[in-house]
Parts: structure tokens; sequence; C-alpha cells
């Protein structure tokens, strides 16, 4: 039975925003609002009387099922129970909804009881909570990018303010946070144009390279710009990655000093081989030109002095020997060794081989033979002076171990193609052979197979290892059969490129480093060759100015100074060789340096090239020309010029001088020191001192020098030739002359 | 015959000096300026030197930079057939035997010299 109030509150329910459901203490449906209704998709008719449970799953965050459980606790409190965060119901139309509600126990009038469930569909408020928790991990994340970058990060504005400033810049700049929201770019970044760059708006990312930031104690430090424009609020700023370089400039620093220094030393230690070889062979060679020179007169000395100086001569050519194999070793060991890889007939090597082994051999009586096995025709690309060496070493050694019979060199391709073949050298005695025990040693540097052997054979034994080391060098195989008092038998295999066409690959590799740069005129009037020449130069970096005929290149000539000249002979108007005669008028008239200038001609027969240096020109080539040839001749003719500007200049303006001082101006000043050194010179000449000749010629010819006279510098220099060929005779004629002058 | 011998080590002038002395008139500079002013003196004494014996490695102008001026001044001189230089280098460097031979030099020796194959090639420029 309703009454009326309760109709009332009835009424109210049914118009209530939240879903209400009232059931008896059993869950079957006492009541149930439209909204309830319209929340569970249900139809007032279906539910009455009919459990909740029907209709509706409760389940935690953890999705366990809680219906239950939340009634029990109700029961047991007497009070309204809520639900924990992320409770769900699930309807029995399917839909599932974050839910906010209260489950309300009541004891009736009857003292049965009911409750009272009130809930409201919160889904979409969850669900932008979530939203905005997954929102706010992502602004964490940026934060922290933000400010653990290990790069200065900087917002700017249009007007160049600093918006934000992540905790590096803080730290680099010097400034505080709060500071550097005070500081406009400028006072960092101060370049004229930072403003107008930034107002230049695009989208485009840019990369400033090596710039210079300041801090706010004035000091600077350089870095790299990575900047790029965005929109924040209809509103455009500048954002700036700023990459510190001061330490990676440092240690760019320390590794172009460790690298200078290394190369320094590896300068120094080719210098020292290179000076060590130059030192030590000189004295050698005198000590053996001397024994030389005594030798050519035996018939002086008795049997046992030309013995003597036999011994001394031997003696001195194997310290040379073993010079050089040390020198090489030392080289090779240094990293020094580089192919030096050139075309070459093995025709002319196996040539230059018999000859020098045939008379070896033929000292000891023994046969000397080579047998070669493959095309003698073909040209091939390798180090043949390498190659020399390690046949040089095998065919001494063997000829140096062999007592009778004979020593051969067989040659055998082992395979081959187009562009390569692969050899194979065999050195073959019949010497005494090595001892199993030692061959493995024999590669090894400074080992002979037995130390006795040094006392017949010489050597410091470096020549086998040197040998191997060349072979690896070259990619190549090297080994031995060998067997005692029976012969040796080594061999090395070695790939070589073989050719078909002219080598270019050579001059390819050239880099042209000394002409690179170069100012050229080209004098040329066909347009296609003017294209041509300018697409050969550019790379090199050379500029090009182009006259199209002599007249205008004589007219550009006049303007500019050229490092090189490029000539056409046949031209309209003015030819190449009017033009370069011209050139070579002005440059005498004007005592201008030589420019050096090259003839492009197509008529290339023998004889044309002193044609055109006869008219003044320095070099030529003929047309059509290969690129490595025109840069080439270019190089040389460049060098040339370069170097006379050293010495020649000098002795130009050397005899320019002397030319403008002809006669005997300032003579007065120096003749009584003349006067002085003459009778110094007639005192000298009295006793034969040699010496003393020498450096009072040498110090005459200087004070001639020095004051431009030159008759004092040339006769003192003539009486200096005069001794030192030992024609005293004549010397004493230039001494009276001289006498006779400065009396 | 006139010869100019440019070396500057004692022992070897000298004994380039004996070596070539019954050949011609040998005369012996000491570094590579010497060796252009004897080599212009001679020129201008109308009596220009027949064979040069060129060392390399040489004080103030090296023998390479020697032979430039030379071919230099026998270019300016109009000279038609340039003087025949041996290169004598202690070294058996070939950047430095190309660079020579691109100057008209004729013939290459390294030291200690093979007396006999020096004085053929020396005999073939003379004669």
């Amino acid at each position: 039975m309703k009454t009326k109030s309760q109709d009332r509150y009835l009424s109210y329910l049914e118009f209530a925003g939240d879903g209400i459901i009232i059931t008896d203490g059993l869950h079957r449906i006492e009541y149930m609002n439209p909204k309830a209704m319209d929340i569970m998709e249900l139809e007032e008719t279906a539910v009455k009387n009919r459990k909740l449970q029907e209709f509706l799953k409760i389940h935690s965050k953890d999705s366990e099922e809680i219906f239950n459980r939340l009634i029990h606790q109700c029961i047991i409190k007497k009070e309204p129970v809520g639900l924990t965060e992320g409770t769900t119901f699930q309807f029995s139309s399917g839909r599932t909804i974050f839910a906010s509600a209260s489950i309300s126990p009541r004891i009736k009038e009857d003292q049965s009881l009911e409750f009272v469930w009130v809930f409201r569909d919160i889904t979409q408020i969850v669900k932008k909570e979530e939203e905005l928790k997954e929102k706010n991990r992502e602004l964490q994340i940026y934060r922290e990018i933000f400010e653990q970058a290990q790069n200065i990060i900087l917002m700017i504005d249009m007007e160049g303010n600093i918006i934000k400033a992540n905790p590096l810049a803080e730290k680099i700049y010097g400034y505080t946070l709060e500071e550097l929201l005070d500081v406009n770019i400028t006072e960092i970044h101060n370049t004229p144009t930072v403003l107008e760059s930034i107002k230049e708006s695009s989208r485009v990312h840019k990369k400033v390279l090596r710039c210079t930031h300041t801090k706010k104690d004035g000091s600077t430090f350089p870095v790299d710009i990575n900047t790029i424009y965005i929109d924040v609020d209809n509103q455009r700023y500048l954002l700036g990655v700023i990459e510190d370089q001061s330490l990676r400039e440092a240690q760019r620093r320390d590794i172009v000093a460790a690298k200078r220094k290394a190369e320094k030393a590896n300068r120094a230690k080719n210098e020292f081989l290179a000076n060590m070889s130059h030192e030590i062979r000189t004295p050698i060679s005198g000590i053996m030109g001397m024994t030389e020179l005594l030798l050519r007169e035996q018939d002086k000395f008795d049997q046992e002095q030309v013995e003597n100086l036999r011994i001394i001569k031997s003696s001195s050519e194997n310290l040379l020997n073993t010079m050089n194999d040390v020198l090489d070793f030392s080289k090779i060991e240094a990293g020094h060794l580089k192919l030096e890889k050139k075309e070459f007939y093995l025709s002319e090597v196996l040539h230059n081989l018999e000859k020098n082994y045939r008379r070896l051999a033929g000292k000891k009586n023994i046969e000397f033979s080579i047998r070669n096995n493959t095309d003698l025709s073909r040209r091939i690309y390798g180090d043949v002076h390498r190659l020399y060496q390690m046949l040089n070493n095998l065919l001494t050694n063997a000829v140096k171990f062999t007592e009778e019979g004979s020593v051969s060199l067989l040659i055998e391709e082992v395979s081959g193609n187009d562009h390569n073949i692969t050899l194979q050298f065999s050195v073959i005695d019949t010497g005494r052979g090595i001892a199993k025990s030692m061959v493995n040693q024999v590669f090894k540097p400074f080992t002979q197979e037995s130390t006795t052997y040094n006392r017949d054979t010489g050597g410091v034994g470096l020549g086998l290892s040197i040998t191997k080391k060349l072979c690896s060098a070259m990619d190549g195989k090297i080994g031995v059969f060998t067997e005692v008092n029976k012969g040796s038998h080594f061999w090395v295999v070695l790939d070589f490129e073989t050719l078909s066409k002219p080598k270019e690959e050579k001059n390819i590799q050239k880099n042209y480093q000394s002409i690179r740069g170069l100012e050229v005129l080209l004098v040329e009037d066909f347009s296609a060759n003017q294209r041509m020449l300018r697409r050969f130069l550019t790379p090199y970096d050379m500029s090009i100015d182009i006259a199209e005929n002599g007249k205008v290149a004589l007219e550009k000539y006049l303007k500019k100074k050229y490092d090189i000249i490029l000539m056409d002979i046949q031209m309209p108007v003015m030819d190449g060789i009017q033009a370069t005669q011209a050139i070579r008028e002005i440059e005498k008239n004007k005592k201008h340096q030589k420019t050096p200038i090259i003839a492009l001609t197509a008529h290339a027969l023998s004889g044309d090239g002193d044609h055109f240096m006869r008219h003044g020109m320095d070099g030529y080539i003929s047309k059509p020309y290969r690129v490595n040839d025109l840069l080439d001749t270019m190089e040389e003719q460049y060098k040339i010029s370069q170097s006379k500007s050293h010495l020649m200049q000098y002795l130009n303006e050397k005899e320019e001088k002397k030319r403008r001082y002809q006669g005997d101006s300032g003579l007065s000043e120096i003749s009584p020191w003349i006067n002085e050194k003459l009778k110094e010179l007639r005192k000298a000449f009295n006793t034969m001192n040699l010496e003393k000749i020498e450096d009072l010629g040498r110090a005459l010819k200087e004070m001639g020098s020095e004051n431009n006279h030159a008759y004092l510098e040339e006769e003192a220099f003539r009486l200096m030739l005069c001794i030192r060929r030992q024609d005293y005779h004549q010397a004493i004629t230039i001494l009276e002359e001289l006498e006779e002058y400065y009396r | 015959m006139r010869i100019l011998i440019a070396e500057d080590d004692f022992a070897t002038r000298r004994f380039l000096l004996n070596l070539l002395k019954g050949y011609g008139q040998c005369d012996l500079t000491v570094d590579g300026l010497e060796t252009v002013e004897a080599f212009m003196l001679a020129h201008k004494e109308n009596e220009p030197y027949d064979l040069v014996c060129l060392d390399i490695m040489m004080p103030k102008v090296d023998g390479s930079e020697a032979l430039r001026a030379i071919r230099e001044i026998e270019k300016d001189r109009k000279v038609k057939e340039g003087v025949k230089v041996i290169i004598i280098s202690a070294l058996d460097e070939k950047e430095i035997v190309t660079d020579s031979f691109s100057q008209g030099t004729v013939a290459y020796a390294v030291k200690p010299l093979n007396t006999e194959k020096f004085l053929s090639v020396v005999e073939k420029f003379l004669y």
C-alpha cells in the first residue's frame, strides 16, 4: 500500500538525475527509476520482482565480482556503502560503465530489510581523468628531457627575448633562470644580424656551425646551433638547441696536435733514415773510390799491397751492402715501405737479371740460366723495383751458396686472365741446401743457417727476411724446398695486374696538389675547346680566364698576373706565337717574372716542340690532349717557373746590380782591405798553404759580391777554381793581375 | 774539354777529379750556388762546360735546383744542346731521377760509383 507521501517521494525519484533502485532484502527489484532504466538499458515491465544480480554485475578495479561483498559490508555496517575508484557496473545489456554508487540498507516498518541503490555513470569523467593523467605523464617526460638535456635549449620570441631555458643553459651561460628570462639573445649570440635572421621565420630546420656565444662573465665559447620555428598559441617562437663545442674543440685540438706530433716524428724518422743512408754512403764511397784509384795504378805497388787494397775494396763493398740491407729492413719495419707501381715488361727484368747473374755465376764457374714459360709481350703493372729486389736477394743467395753446378731462374704462369696474372718465380740451385731444422728460420731476420757460414759467405742475413716482408707487402707467397748438399728451390708467387691499354690509373692517383688554385689564362678561339679545358681544370680549383684570341690575351695579361698561360697557336686576329712574343717582350722591358706559357697545338710533328720553344713558349701539348698530360705539363712548367723565382731571381738581381755598379764606385773604400788580403794571399802562395788560399779567395769573392764589384768576384772565383784543379801556374797569373789592378 | 764537378764531400770530389782529370780540365765546386756561378762564368768566357757531374745533396742550393738554373740559363742564352749532366746521388730515390730526367739530364749514377760504368757514360758523353 502506498501512502500519499510515498507517492510524492516516488514522483521525485522519477525525475532524479541518478539511477535509483530499491530492492528487498533478497535483492528483488521493487522500484527502479527511469534514469536507472536508461542507464541499464532496461524496460520497466521486465524487471519487477526479479533479482538485481540478473541485470547487474559489479567488478572492482582488479575485475573481481564484488556484488555480494558490498551487500555483506552494508549489512554488517548497517550504513550506506560506496564504491572504490575504478569499480565498473556491467549490465545485462552488455553495457559496462564506470560507476559511482551508494548502497543503503534500510529496515522497513515491518522489520524487513530493503536496499536503496543510488548510482551514476561516471565513465566520461574517469576517461577524462585518465587522459589528463596520460597528458601529465607525457609532460613530465618532456620536462625531464628539457631539464636533463645535455645541450642548451633556448626558446625565444621574435624579438629575441628568452622565453624558456633549460638548467644546462643556466649552468653554462652563468645566469640564473630568472636572469635568463630577462636576457635578449643578442647578449649571448652577438652577431649583428642575429635578430634579422630570427625574423626571417620559416619552418625549415637550420644548422649554424662554429659560432661564438658569450657567457654572463663575458667569456666566450664555441657552439654549434640547431634551430627550428615552432608555433604556440598562434605565437611564433624560435627553438634553439645549442651544442657547447669547447670540449669537442679541445679534443679536436688534442687530436690535431697528436697527429701533428706523430707526423713530425714520422718525418723525423724518415729524414733520419735518409740522412743515415746519405751520411754512411758518402764516406764509404770515398773509401771505395780512393781504393779504386790506387788499384788503377797497380804497377806502382807490390803484390801484397795490391792484395791489401783489394781487401779494403771488398770490405767496403760488404759494408755498403750490409748497410743497405739494414736500412731497407728498418724502413720496412717502420712501415715506410711504399709500393710504387708502374708498368713494365717482364722481358726487361729477365734481360737485366740474365746479364748480371751470368757474369756473377761465371766468376764462380757455375752455370746460370733463365727458363720462362710465360707470355713476355704482356704489359704488367706493379712495383718492378721491389720485384728486382726480391729476385736479386734470392739469386745472390743462390750464387753465394753454390760452389758447383748451376743456378736457374724459372718463371711460370700460375693463373691469369685479361686483367690479372699470377706468376711463380723459382730460384733453383745445386748448392749446399738448408738443414731441415733450419728451414723455418731462414726467413727470420739476422739468421743464417749456421754462424760459421758468416765467415765465408758474408752478410748479416737480412736478405731473405727482407724478401719475405716485400713479398707479404705485395700480397704474395714465398717458400722453399731444400735438401742438404743437393740444393734449394726458393719460390715466390705474386699477383700482378696486366694492361691492355696505356695505364692511366697512375696519373689519376696524382692529385696535382702543387697546381691547385692557380690563376690560368686560357687563350683559345673554339668555344668547344674552351668548355672542355674548363671542365678539365675546374676540379683543381683553378680560376680560368678566357681570351678568344692573342690580342685579347695580351690585354688580359696586362691587367692581371697569371700563374700559367695556355695558348692556342692558330687563332684569328693575333695568333699564339705572336701573342707569346709580345708577352715575352713586355716581361723583358718591365723586368717582370716570366709567366709559363704552354702551347696548345693541333699540329704535333716532332720538331714542332723546338719551334714553339724558340718562340718563347715553355712547353707544348698537342691535341687531342689527355687531361693528365695537360696537368703534368702544367705542373712541370709551374714548378720550373717557381724554382726560377728563387735562384734565378737571385742571380738575375745580382747580375743587374753588377751592371748598374759598373765601374769602380766605392772601390777606394775597400781597396786597402783588398790589398791586405792580396798580400796574405801572396804569402799563402809562397808556402803553398792551399787551405789558406781557398779561404782568402772566398773572402775576396764575397767582398766582390757584396759590393757588386764584378771584376773582383769573378777573378777571385777563377783563382779558387784554379787552385782546386791544381793549376797553380794559372792561379799565380790571376793573383798577379789582381795585384796589378789594385796597386 | 771542360768538366765541372759539383760535390761537397771532399773524398768524393778528389776521387772524381782523379778519375776525370785525364778527360779534360776539371773545375770543382762545393755547393749548388758556386756550381751555377761557375757555369755562368764559363759561358761568359765562351768556354762552356762539356760535362757537369752534379751531386744532388749539396749545401746552399741543392743539385736539382742548380740543374734547373743551368737549364734556365741555357734557355736564356738560346743554347741549342744543353750541357751533358751526370747526376750523382747517394740516395737511390726514384723521385729525383724522374725529376732530373725531365730536365734533359742524360745520366744518373748512384754512390758509390761503379767506376767502369761511370767512365763509359763519361766517354759516351764526351766523344
